[in-house]
């Protein structure tokens, strides 16, 4: 362990060696503040009931970000600002492929909010090539030989962002950090990582950007928002993306604005189906008629589509039902979040090994599959939010050569997030319309 | 309103008004119903009549064989098999520090315990305690009453990171408190521990007791 391997970051004094804890440099914090009836944890400013954070030996634990290493009221945080020596070998940017005249103006944008330390929100449709319009800023910000970060809420958009860097950026040392890694952290310029391994970081990225800030669980956590704020320096910039951002949002950072997906085609509109009681038929153990004859009719065709279902446990039930309904050889798998096989899984529809996933909305944002349909059962339900909807449908039509695409949706009832997401889709469809 | 202990999940009580008419203490719940399914007790046929082994047949395992060759003999109740839901809970509880679930199953072991028997938990040691800041197996035991009679040396290697071999060719890796030796004498006693994996903890704490005149020592783990 090196100093380098402390700068930017906030660790427990028990995870650092002797050598390292003489640095006169060091800050130190205690991990735990004790209130009169709550602890406050410094990490992750979440505040615990002191009776459930209680130690048999009159200490205080965080039970809220155990989970990245507990940290009890006997330790403390030790940072190191952060300090920049990275070599920069050109060219930096190795990607080859080219910006059209929409992406280029917000790619612009995009840069010169770095250069002037400045915050920005990137409001682009699903499909737009968000990631493809933030190469140009990163790359200057790698060739002044600043520190980037790259975060997201999601394992898997992580996961595939990662490969899609890489490539872009060849001669640029990076890691890959996530709950489920191996890997020990390393210093590198470009991290890439999960917004909780944010939670390890102060003062250390020139530039941060999130990718899809939305979703679950970034949107909504003040312990996780606290600390992109933090990890990032104090003249750095802090860059959001994503397609469906809160009203919130749009009015706290400034916006760039892109209505068009990159092969100008418009996003693909949610039809609506109604099965008035798809509830009571799965607590029975059924699904609609209509839904299974969508299904086999998709397998008929060969078509590649994704299957969402309101909640894990019908993921079962739809199985079941389509295991008995489809006779040829099982072409499907069920994903949901907490399953081991996940990742190999959703490797599987990637690699053409099975027809299509049912899931929950895990799948939702981050991940692309060429040419696939969506089928979502049960839209109404209130886990599909209007972002997640839009989402969902913008899994469709990503590739040039199959711009097009059906997004099913059977409800119960027309619902205010069901009609919301369809106004949303128009309004951007307009607009962009207006453009292309 | 809590939150379920495993899970993190919504905790319903569920209070009906017939059970707040009745006046019984009302215990509050810990975990919810999908989570306390989870930690079922496995139904178990056969199993080791010595150390409580999961296995086809209801004869002795080939440790127990071994260390009955030794003259030594420990018959062991183990709650669960070492293995799936248990060893994830063992992991977020011992390893991660999870203290908020170190009661989940003490009603189950109370149950085992009977009124005349004395209950000695396995002790950590001193460096374990300064990291973890508890002991789990105390931790597990909750209001149960217990003598913390036995003494851990320091030791070089976590009982966990060692290999099978180099467990059990062990030395004796407890003390006993001197001071309570007296309380021991002629008693019943049930020892308490997490993890029974190779027998060798267990063991060499039932020795001790026996050579310090204690009149019969059984063991409960949490897992085998």
């Amino acid at each position: 362990m090196n100093q380098l391997d402390i700068t930017g970051r906030l660790l427990p004094d028990t995870a650092c060696d002797e050598m390292i804890l003489n640095n006169h440099a060091l800050q130190f914090q205690p991990a735990i503040q004790i209130n009169h009836t709550t602890i406050h944890c410094t990490r992750c400013a979440s505040d615990c009931e002191k009776a459930e954070a209680q130690l048999p030996d009159e200490t205080y634990f965080c039970y809220q970000c155990f989970n990245l290493g507990r940290l009890d009221s006997s330790m403390k945080l030790v940072h190191l600002p952060g300090i920049n020596q990275f070599e920069v070998v050109h060219p930096v940017l190795t990607w080859k492929g080219r910006l059209t005249e929409l992406q280029q103006k917000c790619s612009d944008e995009v840069v010169k909010a770095f250069q002037e330390h400045q915050n920005k929100l990137l409001w682009a449709v699903t499909g737009a090539g968000k990631t493809e319009i933030s190469f140009a800023g990163i790359a200057w910000a790698l060739a002044q030989g600043l520190r980037v970060g790259i975060a997201s809420p999601r394992v898997d958009v992580c996961v595939e962002l990662y490969p899609r860097y890489q490539a872009a950026f060849a001669n640029t040392s990076m890691i890959l950090l996530h709950g489920k890694s191996e890997e020990p952290y390393q210093y590198r310029q470009l991290t890439i990582c999960t917004t909780h391994q944010l939670l390890r970081f102060q003062d250390a990225f020139d530039v941060l950007i999130i990718d899809e800030v939305d979703a679950f669980p970034y949107a909504n956590n003040d312990s996780l928002q606290m600390a992109a704020k933090r990890s990032v320096k104090k003249h750095g910039s802090l860059l959001l993306m994503t397609a469906t951002p809160s009203p919130k949002l749009r009015q706290q950072y400034q916006v760039s604005y892109l209505p068009l997906r990159f092969h100008r085609h418009l996003l693909p509109k949610i039809k609506i189906h109604f099965c008035f009681n798809w509830k009571r038929k799965i607590y029975a153990g059924k699904i609609p008629q209509k839904v299974i004859f969508k299904v086999l009719q998709k397998i008929e065709r060969q078509q590649r589509f994704l299957l969402f279902v309101p909640r894990i446990k019908d993921l079962q039930v739809v199985d079941e039902i389509l295991s008995k309904k489809y006779h040829g050889e099982k072409c499907w798998k069920t994903v949901y979040s907490a399953d081991e096989a996940r990742m190999e899984k959703v490797q599987a529809m990637r690699d053409e090994k099975v027809l299509f996933l049912i899931t929950t909305t895990i799948l939702e944002r981050g991940v692309t599959f060429p040419g696939i349909d969506v089928i979502i059962f049960g839209g109404d339900e209130r886990v599909f939010s209007v972002a997640s909807l839009v989402q969902i449908a913008g899994r469709v039509g990503r590739k040039a050569s199959r711009p097009t695409g059906d997004v099913d949706c059977y409800i119960g009832s027309y619902s205010s997030n069901v009609a919301e997401a369809r106004k949303q889709i128009a309004e951007m469809n307009r607009k962009g319309k207006a453009l292309g | 309103m809590d939150n379920c202990r495993w899970c993190g999940g919504f905790l319903n009580s569920n209070l009906k008004i017939h059970f707040i008419l009745s006046f019984k203490p009302f215990i509050p719940k810990t975990l919810c119903d999908k989570c306390e399914s989870l930690f079922t007790l496995p139904s178990r046929e056969e199993s080791c009549v010595d150390c409580g082994r999961f296995q086809a047949s209801q004869k002795r395992c080939q440790d127990c064989e071994k260390w009955l060759n030794q003259k030594q003999q420990l018959n062991n109740q183990a709650l669960y098999l070492y293995h799936g839901i248990i060893k994830e809970y063992l992991e977020r509880y011992k390893f991660k520090g999870d203290y908020r679930l170190h009661s989940l199953f003490q009603t189950r072991i109370n149950s085992l315990i009977e009124a005349d028997e004395l209950v000695i938990p396995i002790p950590v040691t001193k460096s374990t305690m300064k990291q973890r800041h508890f002991n789990q197996v105390t931790g597990m035991l909750g209001e149960i009453e217990f003598l913390d009679c036995l003494v851990a040396k320091p030791k070089a290697q976590a009982q966990s990171e060692k290999g099978r071999n180099e467990r059990i060719n062990a030395q004796q890796p407890f003390e006993i408190n001197q001071k309570l030796v007296s309380k021991i004498k002629s008693q019943k006693v049930v020892l308490i521990d997490d993890v029974y994996t190779t027998g060798t903890t267990l063991h060499y704490a039932a020795q001790l007791l026996r050579e310090n005149g204690v009149q019969s020592v059984r063991s409960i783990t949490l897992a085998r």
